[in-house]
């Protein structure tokens, strides 16, 4: 574990975020910053790995904002011990493509290394963003039609 | 105390030898263990659980209130899905009586026999050693796909079903 991080850096770090502001945001990444959020990729695009400051700043400047308006992020919970900082936050947003607002908890744990996020892992609950995102409730056990599958081909 | 009480847990090396407050392993051995006396020892009677996730298709997940609902929740609904194997955690964080983990967590399905790997994070709250509030956050998407054993379309629905007919009378009353 490496140095203890400060009350105020965490702060700040989890204000850039909310604000969505690219400066402010560069401000608070080390350069080698690890961005990693599970979850299905081909239905919630903003998740993911990505590696490197100039990647995870597009991610959250412009790549969320495009798809939604992040209108409310509010930290229900923070637990600071050493070098990383754990939240859980409760998270309302309007999605563009539909204007359906969104309504989610996401939980992310952030290392820190001379006062800069040097990892975030995220964690939501995403079956409930997928349901969210799609707009109806999603049968978890309805095996997918194999006829529907046209790109496989029986040998 | 020392992380020596989280043996059935998997720990990174930053956190071998740390010192850590004992209810943390209490509480774990007793929910990876399942072991009704072990939680009703380390719960609080008024102890609140929320774990996220789809509750009307996996019944483990959900609210639940007191120490009888969540003691029946570990011992017999959580297996009916799955048993805990191990839980790997990459990151343990203490700060008074809150503690936040985030790891991975192995475990086998009953009736298949398959090996499940879930990511989890758990943010507990502990007063005077008994745990008092657990909030459990994970990728639902990957690991309802793990639990039936199939990938999910995300274009099938669930119809909503009337209760009540249509053409009951008491609906033109």
């Amino acid at each position: 574990m490496g140095e203890p991080v400060s009350c105020a850096a965490v702060q700040a770090f989890y204000e850039a975020l909310a604000s969505r502001d690219p400066v402010r945001l560069a401000q608070c990444l080390a350069d080698d910053v690890e961005w990693h959020m599970s979850g299905p990729v081909d239905v919630l695009v903003f998740c993911g790995y990505r590696r490197g400051k100039a990647a995870v700043v597009d991610y959250i400047a412009r790549l969320v904002p495009s798809m939604f308006a992040v209108k409310r992020y509010e930290p229900e919970e923070i637990v600071i011990d050493g070098d990383t900082a754990a939240m859980i936050s409760n998270v309302t947003s309007v999605q563009k493509q539909t204007g359906r607002i969104l309504t989610y908890q996401t939980a992310v744990f952030v290392v820190f290394r001379d006062g800069k996020v040097v990892s975030v892992k995220g964690l939501s609950d995403t079956f409930d963003m997928a349901e969210q995102v799609v707009g109806h409730r999603i049968d978890a056990y309805r095996e997918p039609d194999p006829a529907a599958a046209k790109d496989v081909i029986a040998l | 105390m020392t992380t020596d009480v989280l043996s059935a847990i998997a720990l990174p090396a930053t956190l071998r030898g740390r010192d850590l407050p004992p209810f943390i392993g209490d509480f774990y051995r007793a929910y990876s263990q399942r072991d009704a006396g072990l939680l009703d020892a380390i719960l609080d009677d008024d102890v609140e659980w929320l774990l996220n996730g789809p509750a009307d298709q996996f019944d483990m997940y959900g609210h639940r209130r007191g120490k009888a609902e969540v003691i029946e929740l570990v011992t017999r609904i959580l297996p009916c899905f799955f048993r805990i194997i191990d839980f790997e955690i990459e990151h343990l964080l203490l700060q008074g009586e809150r503690v936040a983990i985030y790891g991975r967590l192995r475990a086998r399905q009953r009736d298949t026999g398959r090996s499940l790997c879930f990511r989890a994070v758990h943010f507990l709250r502990f007063r005077n050693g008994k745990l008092i509030a657990f909030h459990g956050l994970g990728d639902t998407f990957d690991a309802a796909q793990q639990v039936v054993g199939h990938p999910i379309d995300v274009h099938t629905r669930i119809d909503p079903v009337a209760l009540v007919p249509e053409e009951d009378a008491l609906l033109s009353l």
